[in-house]
C-alpha cells in the first residue's frame, strides 16, 4: 500500500478545515422549554425564527424542539393565547441551543378573574354565560331578553310583566344601559303592572351583562341590578329576514356598506294581539288590542382599527285597552305610549393600553293611562353623556375610571283621583302639572388586580363613585369592592361588599302629592358565593346575601313623603347551567328570599310586595334531530304579598264604600305555576332560504295565575282577574332568513 | 402427463389463479384509492371542484371494487365535506343540497366503525359545522351535537389532529356571544399542527388530510389577534410544505402582508 506523503496529508487537513465549517454549517437544534412566572409547563405554545419557517408548538410539558439552517443573529419569538409574546435576539452558534423562555400573563386573564359576584353574561369574561341563543330559544320568552333573563336566580316571578324584580327590590331599582346610556322605559304596554315585552329587539345585541348586585362603580344612580347592553357592529354579510307570528310580524336587514369598515342594520316590527286572543280566548276583556311598532336600527363606522362610532336608535309605539272591575267602577284602561332613543357611542384605544368610550345619549318617553278620571300623561326627557377610560398596568392591574352628566326632565299632566279608592269620572280628583328637573353629575374610579399583592390567586376590584345632584343638594359617595379568591382551575370563591344610592321615582318629588325635597334612598350589600365552572357549558354557582335599605320614601302626613323608610333582604341563589343525561341542556335555578321593608304606605316592618319566598325555574332544550328541537320552561314561585280588604264603610259624602284593609301584605296571592312548551323545526325552502317554525303551549297546564282580585262594590266578595297567562294559550310562527 | 395432472395440480392451480386475482383486485382497489387521495390533494391546493368531483368517482370505484373498504368510504365522505365546503361559494350554491345527505349518512356510518370512528365523528361535526354556515339558524339545533361529536372523538383518539382542526374551526367561525373565540381557535389549531407534526408515518391509505389548512386556520386566527408575525410565520410555514396552496398564496399571505405595511 502506498504511504500518504506528508504534504498529500498537509493538503489534506487543508481541505477539511476548509470544508468542515460547511458541513458543520447544516442544521442547528434549537430545544428547550417554555413555562409562565410561576414555573408551570405551557403546552402549545408557538416558539419560531422571524422571517423563516423555522418553529415548533410546544408540547404538554412544555417543553419543544425543531431544527433550522439559519446561522447567525436571529429573533426568536414565542407567544401563547393569554400571555405577552416572547421575542429576543439569539445567536445560532454550534450544533443545539437551549432556551428557557418565561412568558408573563396579560390583562386577559383579569377578565377572567376580576368579574364580580352575581353577575351573568353572554361572553366568557362577563360572568356564567347565558348566550343568545338562549334567550333565542327559551320556551316561552318570546325571544325577548327581558322575558328570558327573568329565568336567572336572583330575579324574582312577582308578575308577568317583562320588569326585572332584583333581590326583593322595585323595577325602578334596575339599571338598563345600552352602549352606555341609561334607557329608564325598555318595555312596551307599561301600566301600573308593568311592561309587558322590551323595545329592544334582540337582533340588535351583541353582549350582556347582568349583575344582581355588588355590581362596579361604573355603575351610579341604582341600588338593587344592572343590565348593561351592548348593541353589535357593522353586519359583516347582506342578510334580510321576516318573520310572522299569531302575535307580531317582523322585518329586518343587515347591510354591510363598506366591508369591515362601515354598515347598518334595522330590524322593524309589529305586534298585534287581536288573532292570539282571538285563538285562546280573552278578547272579551280587551276594548283596544294591544298593538305596538317598533323599530331598532344601527349604523357602525370603524374610522381605523381601533375606532368606531355606532348610532343606534330605538323608536317604539304602543296601545291598548283592557275592560277594568274596580268595586266602585267599571270601566276601560286605555293606555298609550312613545318612546324614543338616540345613542351616539365611541370606542378607541389610544396610547396602545388606553381604551376609551364615549356615549351621548337622547331618550324622550311619553306615555298617557286613561281610566275613569284618571288622565295622567308623562314626559320624561333624558340627556346623557358618559366618558370611561380603563388603562391597563403591566398585565395584573387594570385602573378605570370615568364621568357622567345626566340631565333629567319628567312633566306629569292631568287629573288624578284624590282618593285612590275611588276614580268614577265624577269623583273627586287633583290637577297635576308637576315637572321634576334634575341634573346628575358623577364620576368613579376603580382598580382591577390580579394575584392582589401577589397572593396567587387572589383578585381583587375596589372602588368609589362621587354622584352629585345640585338642584336637589344632593350628593352621595359610594365605596365598592369585590374580592376573589380562585381555589381550583375551575372554583372560585367571591366575596362582595358595596354602597349604593338612588333617587326614588320622579312622581314622588310632585309637589302636589309628593316632597320635591326628598333625599336618595340608599342600600348596603354584602355578598358571598361558590363558583365551579366544569368548562364553557356546565356551570355552578351558590350565592348568599344580605341587603340592607336606609332613606326609603315613606308617606309622610305633613310632607306626603320622607326618608323614614328601611328595610332588608336575605336571600340565597343557586344556578346550575349545562348538559344532563341524554343530551339535554338547559338550566335550573332557585332562589329564597327574605324581604321585609317599612316605606311608602306600609305602617310597619311587613313583607315587602316583592317578598317571593321561592323562585324556581327549569329550562330544558332536547334536540330531536339536527332539524327539530323540544323545550320547556316550568316555573313555581311562591305567591305574592298582597294586602287584603277586611271589611268596608260607606261613605256617604262620596255615595260610594271606602275598603278596610288588613294589615299590609298580610296575604299571599296563589302560589305562581306555569309550564311553557316549544317545538322548533330548522329546514330551508326554495332550495336554500332557511326557515324556523315554532309553535308555543303557554300555561300548558292551564295553572290558574291570577294578578289580583276585583271586589264587589260593598268589598264583601272578590273575584280573581287573570294574570296575561293566566290560561292555556297557543302560539306559533315562523321566520325567513335571505 | 398423468404425472403432471396429478389429484393437487388443479387445486393448486386454482389457489394460485385466485389469489392474483384477490391481490391484483386488492392491489387496484389501493391504487385507485392512493390515485384519488393525490387528486383530491391537488383539487384542495388549487380549490378545484371539478378535480375534486374526478377524485370522489376514483373512490366511488374503489369501493364498487370492494364495498367493505372503510377507507374508500372515508375518501369519498371527505370529498362530499370539502365539496359542502365549496358550496358556500356564490357559484357553487347548488352543491350543497347535492351532497349534504348523502355525506351525513357516510360520515354516521363511519363513526360506527371501528377503526375509525374519531375520524368518522370529526368529520360528521365537520359536516354539521358547513351546514350551519349554510343555514345559521340551524346553529341552535347542531352547535351541541357538534361539540358531542368533537368530544367523544377526542376521547376515541387523543391525538387525531383533524379534531383539533375541526374544534378551532368551530370556535374561530362562531360569533363571541354564541361562545365563539379567536382565543380558543389558536390553542386547538396549534395543537393540531403539534399532532401533525409529530404524527408516525402512518398507512398511505389512511386519512391524513388536515396540516396544510390548519396552518391556513392558525395564521388566520393569528390574524384576529393581531399576532401577525405568528400569522406570518403560519402562512409561509404553509407554502414550505406547499409552494401552490392557492388560498394562502393568492390570498392569506398578501393581504397579510398588505396589512403590516399599514400597520409599519
Amino acid at each position: 500500500m502506498k504511504r500518504l506523503s506528508l504534504k498529500s496529508i498537509a493538503y489534506l487537513a487543508l481541505i477539511l478545515c476548509f470544508t468542515q465549517p460547511l458541513f458543520g454549517q447544516g442544521k442547528i437544534t434549537i430545544e428547550g422549554n417554555i413555562t409562565d412566572e410561576k414555573n408551570k409547563p405551557i403546552p402549545y405554545a408557538n416558539i419560531f425564527l422571524l422571517n423563516t419557517t423555522d418553529g415548533a408548538a410546544s408540547d404538554e410539558d412544555g417543553t419543544f424542539s425543531f431544527i433550522t439552517s439559519q446561522n447567525g443573529k436571529a429573533t426568536l419569538i414565542a407567544s401563547s393565547v393569554g400571555f405577552n409574546k416572547f421575542q429576543e435576539e439569539v445567536d445560532l452558534i454550534g450544533a443545539k441551543i437551549s432556551f428557557s423562555i418565561k412568558l408573563k400573563e396579560t390583562t386577559i386573564n383579569l377578565k377572567e378573574t376580576i368579574v364580580t359576584g352575581s353577575s351573568f353574561g353572554s361572553e366568557k369574561e362577563k360572568g356564567l354565560v347565558i348566550s343568545r341563543i338562549d334567550v333565542l330559544t327559551t320556551p316561552g320568552g318570546a325571544a325577548d331578553i327581558f322575558q328570558s333573563l327573568k329565568t336567572l336566580p336572583g330575579l324574582t316571578q312577582v308578575s308577568e310583566s317583562a320588569e326585572l324584580y332584583v333581590r326583593g327590590g322595585d323595577p325602578i331599582e334596575t339599571l338598563t344601559m345600552i352602549d352606555g346610556a341609561a334607557f329608564y322605559h325598555p318595555f312596551t304596554f307599561e301600566s301600573s303592572y308593568g311592561g309587558l315585552f322590551s323595545n329592544l329587539n334582540q337582533s340588535a345585541v351583541k353582549g350582556i351583562y347582568f349583575s344582581s348586585g355588588g355590581f362596579s362603580s361604573k355603575y351610579g344612580n341604582v341600588i338593587s341590578g344592572v343590565l348593561d347592553i351592548e348593541t353589535r357592529n357593522q353586519p359583516e354579510a347582506n342578510r334580510y329576514q321576516f318573520g310572522l307570528s299569531l302575535a307580531n310580524a317582523s322585518l329586518s336587514a343587515d347591510i354591510p356598506i363598506v366591508d369591515g369598515k362601515f354598515g347598518m342594520y334595522f330590524d322593524i316590527r309589529q305586534s298585534f294581539a287581536k288573532p292570539l286572543f282571538w285563538l285562546n280566548g280573552g278578547l272579551d276583556r280587551m276594548t283596544v288590542s294591544p298593538v305596538s311598532r317598533n323599530g331598532t336600527g344601527g349604523i357602525v363606522y370603524s374610522y381605523s382599527q381601533s375606532g368606531k362610532l355606532k348610532l343606534f336608535f330605538i323608536v317604539a309605539d304602543d296601545k291598548q285597552g283592557v275592560n277594568v272591575d274596580r268595586p266602585e267602577y267599571n270601566g276601560t284602561f286605555n293606555g298609550n305610549s312613545k318612546n324614543l332613543f338616540v345613542n351616539l357611542r365611541n370606542t378607541d384605544i389610544l396610547f396602545g393600553n388606553l381604551i376609551m368610550k364615549n356615549s351621548l345619549a337622547y331618550n324622550k318617553y311619553s306615555n298617557q293611562w286613561l281610566l275613569g278620571l284618571l288622565d295622567i300623561t308623562k314626559t320624561d326627557y333624558v340627556y346623557t353623556f358618559r366618558n370611561d377610560f380603563e388603562l391597563s398596568l403591566g398585565s395584573a392591574n387594570k385602573i378605570l375610571w370615568g364621568v357622567e352628566y345626566e340631565n333629567r326632565k319628567v312633566n306629569f299632566l292631568g287629573k288624578i283621583p284624590e282618593k285612590d279608592f275611588d276614580i268614577r269620572p265624577d269623583g273627586l280628583s287633583k290637577n297635576i302639572d308637576a315637572t321634576f328637573k334634575g341634573s346628575r353629575q358623577g364620576g368613579y374610579a376603580e382598580i382591577q388586580s390580579a394575584n392582589t399583592f401577589n397572593i396567587d390567586n387572589v383578585s381583587f376590584a375596589g372602588g368609589v363613585r362621587f354622584d352629585n345632584i345640585p338642584e336637589l343638594k344632593l350628593n352621595w359617595f359610594d365605596p365598592r369592592a369585590s374580592l376573589g379568591y380562585r381555589l381550583t382551575d375551575k372554583s372560585t370563591v367571591k366575596l362582595g361588599w358595596g354602597i349604593f344610592h338612588q333617587l326614588p321615582d320622579p312622581r314622588l318629588f310632585r309637589p302636589e302629592d309628593g316632597n320635591p325635597n326628598l333625599k336618595s334612598m340608599r342600600a348596603e350589600h354584602y355578598i358571598l358565593s361558590y363558583d365551579y365552572a366544569l368548562d364553557d357549558q356546565n356551570f355552578f354557582r351558590v350565592e348568599a346575601y344580605h341587603k340592607k335599605y336606609n332613606d326609603l320614601p315613606k308617606e309622610n302626613n305633613i310632607l306626603n313623603y320622607d326618608n323614614s323608610g328601611n328595610g332588608f333582604v336575605n336571600g340565597v341563589d343557586i344556578i346550575l347551567k349545562g348538559t344532563l343525561p341524554v343530551n339535554i341542556t338547559g338550566w335550573i335555578s332557585y332562589g329564597y328570599i327574605n324581604t321585609k321593608r317599612i316605606w311608602m304606605d306600609y305602617d310597619e316592618l311587613t313583607s315587602s310586595s316583592f317578598d317571593i319566598t321561592h323562585n324556581f325555574t327549569m329550562v330544558l332544550k332536547y334536540n330531536l334531530s339536527e332539524y327539530w328541537q323540544v323545550g320547556i320552561n316550568t316555573k313555581y314561585a311562591t305567591g305574592r304579598p298582597y294586602t287584603p280588604v277586611n271589611g268596608s264603610i260607606y261613605r256617604n259624602d262620596l255615595k260610594l264604600f271606602e275598603p278596610i284593609y288588613a294589615q299590609t301584605n298580610s296575604d299571599r296571592f296563589p302560589d305562581y305555576k306555569r309550564v311553557d312548551l316549544r317545538i322548533t323545526h330548522f329546514n330551508q325552502i326554495f332550495g336554500n332560504v332557511p326557515i324556523v317554525v315554532y309553535m308555543e303551549g303557554l300555561n300548558m297546564f292551564n295553572f290558574n295565575n291570577i294578578f289580583g282580585y276585583s271586589y264587589t262594590p260593598d268589598y264583601s266578595d272578590k273575584k280573581e282577574v287573570e294574570s296575561y297567562f293566566g290560561r292555556r294559550m297557543l302560539v306559533f310562527g315562523f321566520m325567513l332568513s335571505i | 402427463m398423468k404425472k403432471i395432472f396429478s389429484k393437487t395440480f388443479f387445486p393448486v392451480l386454482f389457489l394460485i389463479v385466485f389469489s392474483k386475482i384477490t391481490f391484483s383486485q386488492d392491489h387496484s382497489v389501493d391504487e385507485s384509492i392512493k390515485k384519488g387521495i393525490s387528486q383530491a390533494y391537488i383539487s384542495y391546493i388549487s380549490y378545484d371542484k371539478n378535480l375534486l368531483m374526478e377524485a370522489k368517482e376514483t373512490f366511488e370505484k374503489a369501493l364498487s371494487q370492494d364495498n367493505s373498504n372503510t377507507f374508500a368510504l372515508y375518501h369519498i365522505t371527505y370529498c362530499e365535506y370539502k365539496l359542502l365546503e365549496m358550496s358556500l361559494r356564490k357559484e357553487n350554491e347548488g352543491l350543497f343540497d347535492k351532497y349534504y345527505d348523502a355525506a351525513v349518512a357516510n360520515a354516521e356510518k363511519l363513526s360506527e366503525t371501528k377503526g375509525i370512528g374519531s375520524e368518522g365523528k370529526t368529520l360528521l361535526a365537520g359536516i354539521y359545522m358547513m351546514k350551519i354556515a349554510n343555514s345559521p339558524m340551524s346553529a341552535v339545533t347542531l352547535s351541541f351535537k357538534i361539540h358531542s361529536l368533537l368530544n367523544e372523538a377526542e376521547e376515541i383518539n387523543k391525538i387525531n389532529p383533524r379534531t383539533y382542526l375541526i374544534r378551532g374551526t368551530m370556535k374561530f367561525q362562531t360569533p363571541a356571544m354564541f361562545g365563539g373565540s379567536f382565543e380558543d381557535a389558536v390553542k386547538s389549531f396549534t395543537r393540531a399542527v403539534s399532532l401533525f407534526e409529530k404524527q408516525d408515518s402512518i398507512n398511505a391509505l389512511e386519512p391524513n388530510w388536515g396540516y396544510l389548512e390548519v396552518l391556513a386556520w392558525l395564521g388566520k386566527a393569528h390574524e384576529k389577534l393581531e399576532n401577525y408575525d405568528a400569522a406570518k410565520f403560519a402562512y409561509q410555514k404553509a407554502l414550505a410544505v406547499e409552494p401552490n396552496f392557492g388560498w394562502v398564496k393568492s390570498s392569506l399571505l398578501p393581504k397579510l402582508e398588505e396589512k403590516m405595511k399599514g400597520k409599519n
